[in-house]
């Protein structure tokens, strides 16, 4: 499903990945974890082809969501006109996920009068809307108190996980891998 | 509905507009001293630097005329249509050349040209195949097209590299990027660019319409004034273009702040 062989990435002169390789079957969810500049954020840009590696193999579904570091929201729409954005996407499907995800009553506000965790919850619940076969997420639970990131991982979980789509996620915390149910492999 | 104005705000507006009083006062005066001090070494000076009671004078004579309305009204419609064909001339042209490298390769050095010829020459240059009515307009179109075409290309050709990859990984279309990201993120340029414009447009415009001596228009009173001595008028004539240029920035401020506001309580 997603697998990379040794693939080799550079900015510049700094060597970011060296001889990386990776597996991903369908409908698991696998946490990327390592110190910061191991290269987390780099593999998933790759994944995104964001970025182009320099050698090695990498291959992936057609359709990838994700959810980025930062929430990438656009600050002068509102939380469901950021996510109706997307092609396709069934208004009555947004109105249940806002709900779940208890965004349903300030679904019209704009994004720049929103906190943190709303703009968290809308970001990943844009990334569950576009669905596709793989979900990546770069941190996506930062900001989110306890019972929102249960609430948004099982709105993850039903959305991917349990249809046999992917996951891959990376998190610096292991309550985060353990929320998705995610197999931990260690960065060097 | 009533709006109540709090102290605090109430007390700040009185203190702007006592600045901008005390300020135009004090200039008024620096004026006027100049004005008697001149013409007592030289009377002729006093004919060409009258003071600005008698300056004053002349106006609130010339308001009295139709004839003086029907110039102002000619020089705003005028003025109004050229800045509207080139700005918005000018921001199409700038989505044209951004979303198509051969319109880019065609028009950029086009508009570049543009931007380096002085405008007294494109007067000379058009008065030669326009008639005199015609040249202010289009002066003043060619002097907004090519700032408002360069604010929008450049803008639209530097856009936010992560909301661009966000458009990329989620299949935004082009022109729902355009339409969604890369406009609103250009739009306070944009506007700054406009109000520029409008500043630009109206000294071109009436700069024009003196060298062509288009008829029934403030140009014209500019250039009447000198000819026939009456400098009082000249002075006249140059602070009602002060005045309307300071009203249309204030005027067209507002428009665009309202439509910025409409444009996001639309997609909001």
């Amino acid at each position: 499903m997603v697998e990379f062989k040794n693939v080799v990435f550079s900015y510049e002169d700094k060597q970011v990945l060296n001889g990386f390789s990776l597996k991903i079957e369908k409908g698991e969810c696998v946490c990327l974890k390592g110190e910061s500049g191991c290269g987390k954020t780099t593999a998933l840009r790759l994944i995104l082809g964001l970025e182009t590696p320099i050698s090695g193999e990498i291959s992936v579904p057609k359709r990838i969501s994700a959810v980025f570091q930062e929430d990438r929201l656009m600050e002068h729409l509102s939380i469901k006109r950021n996510i109706m954005l997307i092609d396709d996407s069934d208004p009555k499907r947004v109105d249940e996920l806002l709900k779940k995800a208890g965004l349903y009553e300030v679904r019209h506000k704009k994004i720049s009068l929103l906190s943190g965790g709303m703009k968290r919850r809308t970001a990943i619940l844009r990334a569950v809307v576009f669905g596709g076969d793989l979900l990546v997420l770069d941190e996506p639970f930062n900001g989110l108190d306890f019972e929102n990131k249960r609430i948004m991982s099982e709105i993850i979980r039903e959305e991917f996980s349990e249809n046999g789509k992917s996951v891959l996620l990376v998190s610096h915390i292991k309550e985060d891998a353990e929320l998705l149910d995610a197999k931990v492999v260690e960065m060097e | 509905m009533t709006s109540i104005i709090k102290p605090t705000k109430f007390k700040r507006i009185c203190c702007k507009i006592l600045k901008y009083v005390a300020v135009t006062a004090f200039w008024i005066l620096i004026w006027e001293a100049a004005s008697r001090i001149l013409s007592r070494e030289n009377e002729l000076m006093l004919l060409l630097l009258p003071g600005p009671f008698k300056v004053f004078g002349t106006l609130t004579e010339m308001c009295r005329t139709k004839a003086f309305f029907v110039s102002v009204g000619a020089s705003l419609l005028r003025v109004f249509t050229g800045f509207l064909w080139g700005a918005v001339g000018g921001f199409l042209f700038g989505v044209a050349t951004h979303l198509s490298k051969i319109v880019d390769s065609l028009f950029n050095p086009i508009f570049k040209i543009i931007r380096a010829v002085p405008v007294v020459a494109f007067i000379i240059l058009l008065y030669l195949f326009l008639e005199s009515d015609a040249v202010p307009e289009v002066i003043v179109v060619l002097m907004v097209l090519p700032i408002m075409w360069q604010t929008t290309h450049d803008g639209l050709n530097n856009p936010d590299k992560r909301l661009s990859e966000m458009a990329t990984v989620f299949e935004l279309g082009r022109f729902k990027k355009l339409y969604y990201i890369d406009l609103p993120q250009i739009s306070p340029q944009i506007i700054s660019t406009a109000v520029t414009g409008l500043g630009l447009a109206w000294k071109s415009g009436i700069a024009a319409e003196v060298i062509c001596e288009t008829g029934g228009s403030l140009g014209e009173l500019l250039k009447s004034g000198k000819e026939t001595m009456n400098y009082d008028e000249t002075y006249a004539v140059t602070l009602t273009v002060i005045i309307l240029s300071i009203i249309i920035e204030f005027f067209f401020k507002g428009v665009f702040r309202f439509w910025g506001d409409r444009r996001v309580k639309k997609h909001g």
